[in-house]
């Protein structure tokens, strides 16, 4: 083959692997958090996603129409804006549901209550999907404007013969993740309630001494798992179309890259999903479509056989 | 009348019941619903055999299930075999899946272990989507269609998933009436206690996860027959996994009927209402599915059996499983003696064990012998290294350095079910009871390691349980018994195994003075069968009285050794509990010790 | 009235009556009454397996009463929530230190002042920084990474920042080298001193704890045995036998 053509062809994915990498890397945060903060694996996480896809989707459709919001920037602010009502919905379900198997009543349950938990979320998962298939019907959509297929061009290079083009609205998707990661990251490192967060999921019982809601804790942290998330849906809203059953599709992805960071650990949930990220992309020039999400199975179930803690990994204090 | 019996009578019934039922039914759609109901049962019952017994959440079986599924379906394509044969076949390819399954991912526990049985599944959907199997449609065999399973009536059809759900039934029931279902259910309550009564765990959830594959690849197997038509989604797809989870689930976990209850009870629900609704609710059968579950695990987590057994029997607690033989009282306490050692001397030693974790020594150095036939007391002040100690010698924790020879055997980096199974018991500090297991049960469970059946286990088990006093309450759930019977049983449970030696882990803590008397004649009664026991306690009032002799442990190090009298003046000793400044400030010379006796 | 004056009244700040407290239905503490005054250096000993740390996890709230009462000044404590009742001015240094591994001292002790205002934070990590000096030095480093003494300094130090009226103590030299667990007994005797803080030591080296108080309470088998002045229980030779046996 072309050398410069595989050249083209790996520099592109490489681009392309970084921007969806950045993407994937905000959603395994989201799923991070729960794990690190509550110990909770949490199924239903790709649906929440899917929630954020829509709740971009129909601000848009509704609001899209107004002049004044007619900006190449409204889909990406919707996107950062279903991050809190997301929120608001994740602390509602903890309340509701999520709280009767975590926390130390939960210790009681059976497995010390992770059974309970991985079920659980499997119901939430099921109904979240199929009720998203009958209220928002199974036609992929997608929000997306101008900027979706508009591309900058990196170069030419290499004599006139190399040329990559970087799109426009996943770059600046890519931005806004990165820049939400750092700014939670600021929020888990400087601030009262983020210390506090982490206090909790460090030793609950030290964290009650201290005055530390730990139920309240678990709350916010399970509302930032999901808002974040849904914030990562919502960009990746406007590069690709979705329907309802997209969540089951990314939490392999999610868990592949959360694993591969270390489950509790921030900077590797980004960090993985970056990897997986790119290795998508780059497998792409090698292998079938159907077969590039295969390779991120081989990966996962690889980093579970071989290194369960991930480059980044926690002590286990679960298991 | 054992269990096994009576549960081949009520599968008797039901399957005749079921079959009048399906010559009755003219509705084609509801026969249709008829054959797959029972299919989906046996997925339950294959859910519930490894899951629901051993306590480790599969989301993965639909990767047997579609293996079953495809095995059926590509060879009727490409090599024209016929289901009569290529059924028993996937049964047997999905129970070695199985094991290729376990194998590597029985090293992950908890979370890990259902993540990783969630990847399975969902890798075969895309691999066989790259493979170009989008939608296999088994061809029509006109010629020969009793051969190849295609038959015009439906009748025939339900009575062949009628046939598949009695033998997984079958298959269930003998299962879990003997050493299986204790040993796993053992394995769900506490593995950690398993593996020290001796239960080689690996090697029982590696038998389960097999038989559990190989029906549910059956159960794929037939599916296919049945539908005629195979995607990947169909077959591989969460739902799948889901499905057979929220079936055991639902009817009762750990049951023989809770599965098909919960078939029973969802399949046709959600059949029907996807049949009215689906045009304008499409997905209603998801949302079922996630209510039921959300509502089981809010409300009976149990599973609706189980509910239902609390309800109408208020004030008892949930027993699980029931081993077919009952407690045997012609068993003598004589059966569990030990008889004197040729080489009677030392029976345990250890030398130079060391153990940190962190920055923290536990085990320092540490070397003693145990004489064979004594009653050896551990003690020292609270974080002394006892428990770590033991640990160490029922190998649960592997020392740093060090030897520790039991039997003229060395022991270290062997599991503790293999010492177990050499002669070496244990109890725990905490109680470990299988909480849900009846008193006799538990100690049954006990007794496997050293028995060929069922009812030897029973005969040793009953000697146990008699040594300790606990007859009255042999059949009580281990949840409902008093602080002192708790221990009793972990006691009777740790001699039931037959052992040689027998480690005591604070047994007396807690209890008030009538009980630890009671305690200490029981543990007299245990030396006097000539098992050697080595007990860690904190109560020196008691110990005094008890031992032969003390070792003495202080920041993981041996501190001193001897016999009471002398321990309890020694100063060190004395210094170790209450403090050098005890000796100065309360003016406690050491000089006319012998003054004191 | 402020946590300051709080420490300078004679009242009792901690009434315990009847109380029975335990796991699982069994009880550990058997009708158990004690009492602290404000200020006070209060010493509980005995023997492992006693009850003495299911005593301080009844008073913070881990652990629900079956029967009896608390009362810290004047409130029926077992009617607040236990995230609630560090507010009040009680604070907990847990057996085994409890440190929070994964954050550094100086978050471990910003996590100690989550109960009080910001202004007075600031003061309060002056004055643990001038207690323990070693703190000050190592602020930035990972609390998981301390040697025994410097975790048991930290969650002392983690305790005052609450600014409490009574400070709670479970074994603080339990696994630390006798040379260590002196200096940090004589550290916090000064701080006694010098602040009036009432403090509860619950012990099992019984020397130092009757050393330090002006009161003790000897816990056997979930029950007092014995309570009184040090000098008069150390010549009582039920003690000895409570941790020795004969």
């Amino acid at each position: 083959m072309d050398a410069l053509q595989t050249l083209e062809n790996v520099l592109q994915s490489l681009v392309a692997g970084l921007q969806m990498g950045a993407m994937y890397g905000l959603m395994c945060v989201g799923l991070t958090i729960i794990f690190g903060v509550m110990r909770v694996i949490n199924f239903a996480q790709g649906e929440f996603m899917m929630l954020g896809m829509y709740f971009t989707y129909f601000c848009f459709s509704w609001l899209g129409a107004y002049a004044f919001l007619d900006g190449v920037w409204f889909p990406f602010v919707l996107a950062l804006l279903a991050g809190p009502a997301l929120f608001l919905l994740g602390m509602i379900l903890h309340r509701l549901l999520i709280h009767t198997v975590t926390g130390r009543k939960a210790s009681q349950l059976e497995a010390g209550g992770h059974y309970a938990q991985l079920v659980l979320t499997l119901g939430i998962a099921l109904v979240l999907q199929n009720g998203g298939l009958f209220i928002f019907g199974s036609t992929p959509v997608s929000v997306s404007n101008e900027l979706s297929y508009s591309a900058w061009e990196w170069g030419p290079m290499v004599g006139d013969r190399v040329s990559v083009f970087v799109n426009q609205a996943q770059t600046i998707s890519a931005i806004l993740a990165l820049a939400v990661v750092i700014g939670f990251g600021l929020l888990m490192g400087k601030t009262r309630l983020g210390k506090s967060l982490r206090a909790a999921s460090d030793n609950p019982d030290a964290a009650t001494y201290m005055g530390i809601n730990v139920d309240r804790a678990h709350r916010i942290a399970f509302g930032l798992g999901i808002g974040i998330t849904a914030i990562g849906g919502g960009l990746m809203a406007t590069n690709a179309s979705f329907q309802p059953y997209i969540g089951t599709e990314y939490v392999i992805i999610m868990y592949a890259g959360v694993v591969l960071g270390g489950l509790g650990s921030v900077r590797g949930a980004f960090l993985g999903g970056m990897i997986i990220g790119i290795l998508q992309q780059v497998s792409a020039i090698i292998l079938p479509n159907q077969l590039q999400n295969t390779v991120i199975f081989v990966c996962f179930l690889a980093i579970i056989l071989l290194r369960p803690q991930g480059i980044f990994g926690q002590r286990d204090r679960v298991a | 009348m054992s269990g096994g019996t009576r549960d081949l009578i009520h599968i008797g019934l039901f399957a005749v019941v079921y079959m009048v039922l399906a010559f009755l039914v003219s509705n084609s759609y509801y026969q249709l619903i008829m054959t797959i109901v029972p299919v989906w049962a046996v997925m339950g019952l294959s859910w519930n055999l490894f899951s629901g017994y051993s306590g480790l959440i599969s989301f993965g079986h639909a990767a047997f299930f579609g293996l079953g599924a495809y095995l059926v379906a590509l060879c009727m394509i490409v090599w024209e075999l016929n289901p009569w044969i290529t059924i028993p076949l996937a049964t047997v390819a999905c129970g070695a899946a199985g094991l290729l399954v376990g194998l590597p991912t029985f090293r992950l526990r908890g979370h890990y272990f259902a993540l990783a049985m969630l990847a399975y599944p969902l890798a075969l959907l895309y691999i066989f989507e790259w493979l170009g199997y989008q939608e296999v449609a088994l061809p029509r065999k006109e010629e020969a269609p009793v051969l190849y399973m295609q038959f015009e009536s439906q009748v025939p059809y339900i009575a062949l998933a009628l046939l598949l759900l009695v033998i997984a039934l079958v298959v269930t029931s003998r299962l879990i009436h003997c050493r299986f279902g204790m040993s796993l259910l053992a394995i769900k309550l506490d593995e950690d206690a398993a593996e020290a009564v001796g239960i080689n765990t690996l090697a029982w959830k590696l038998s389960a996860i097999m038989i559990s594959a190989a029906l549910a690849g059956a159960a794929g197997g037939f599916y296919a027959v049945v539908l005629l038509v195979v995607t990947p989604l169909a077959v591989f797809g969460m739902l799948v996994s889901a499905q057979a989870l929220i079936f055991a689930m639902f009817g009762g976990v750990g049951t023989l009927w809770g599965p098909v209850l919960g078939a029973f009870i969802l399949v046709p629900l959600s059949e029907i209402l996807y049949a009215r609704y689906a045009a304008d609710f499409p997905g209603i059968q998801g949302v079922i599915y996630g209510i039921a579950i959300i509502a089981v695990i809010l409300f009976a987590p149990q599973g609706i059996f189980w509910k239902l057994q609390v309800l109408l029997k208020p004030g008892r607690s949930l027993v699980l499983g029931a081993t077919a033989s009952g407690m045997n009282d012609r068993a003598d306490v004589g059966l569990l003696k030990v008889d004197a050692v040729p080489e009677a001397g030392v029976i345990l030693e250890a030398a130079g064990l060391s153990k940190a974790f962190g920055g923290l020594q536990a085990t320092n150095n540490l070397g003693f012998q145990v004489k064979t036939g004594e009653l050896l007391g551990i003690i020292g002040p609270n974080g002394a290294g006892k428990t770590t100690l033991f640990n160490l010698l029922n190998g649960f924790i592997r020392p740093d350095s060090g030897s520790i020879t039991f039997r003229g055997n060395a022991i270290v980096g062997k599991k503790p079910n293999r010492i177990c199974a050499m002669g070496m018991a244990r109890t725990f500090q905490v109680a470990r009871p299988f909480t849900q297991l009846s008193v006799l049960d538990n100690v049954i469970v006990g007794a496997y390691v050293h028995s060929r059946g069922n009812d030897e286990a029973a005969l040793h088990a009953s000697a146990a349980i008699k040594l300790v006093g606990l007859e009255r309450q042999c059949d009580l759930p281990a949840v409902n018994l008093t602080n002192k019977e708790l221990r009793l049983m972990e006691l009777a449970r740790a001699l039931a195994s037959k052992p040689y030696l027998v480690l005591v882990d604070e047994i007396l803590a807690g209890l008030d003075p009538d009980a630890m008397k009671e305690m200490l004649v029981v543990l007299r009664k245990v030396q006097d069968l000539g098992i050697t026991v080595v007990i860690i306690e904190h109560s020196m009032q008691a110990m005094v009285q008890l031992v032969d002799r003390f070792i003495v442990l202080d920041h993981g190090a041996l501190l001193t050794e001897g016999e009471p009298d002398s321990i309890v003046r020694d100063p060190q000793v004395i210094e170790a509990y209450l403090g050098k400044k005890w000796l100065a400030d309360s003016g406690h010379e050491q000089t006319g010790v012998a003054d004191d006796n | 009235m402020s946590r300051q004056e709080l420490r300078m009244t004679t009242d009792t700040l901690l009434e315990i009556s009847n109380l029975d407290a335990g796991y699982g239905g069994v009880d550990v503490l058997r009708s158990i009454s004690l009492a602290v005054y404000a200020g006070e250096f209060v010493s509980v000993v005995g023997p492992n397996g006693a009850g003495k740390s299911t005593l301080f996890k009844t008073i913070s709230g881990l652990v629900t009463p079956s029967a009896g009462s608390i009362h810290f000044k004047g409130q029926d404590l077992l009617a607040i929530e236990a995230s609630r009742r560090p507010h009040l001015g009680i604070a907990h240094v847990p057996e085994g230190r409890q440190v929070f591994p994964s954050l550094t001292i100086l978050e471990n002790l910003e996590m100690g002042s989550y109960v009080t205002d910001r202004r007075a934070s600031a003061d309060l990590l002056e004055k643990v920084y001038h207690w323990f000096p070693k703190l000050r030095e190592r602020h930035g480093q990972l609390a998981g990474t301390l040697s025994g003494g410097e975790q048991q300094m930290l969650a002392i130090g983690r305790g005052l920042m609450a600014d409490p009226a009574i400070l709670m103590l479970d074994e603080p030299s339990m696994g630390l080298a006798p040379a260590i667990a002196d200096e940090i007994f004589e550290r916090l005797l000064e701080i006694h001193r010098e602040n009036s803080l009432g403090i509860i030591l619950v012990e099992q080296r019984v020397a130092e704890a009757l050393h330090f108080a002006r009161r003790a309470y000897v816990l056997e088998a979930g029950q007092i045995i014995l309570s009184g002045a040090p000098a008069d229980l150390q010549d009582d030779d039920r003690i000895r036998q409570a941790y020795l046996g004969m």
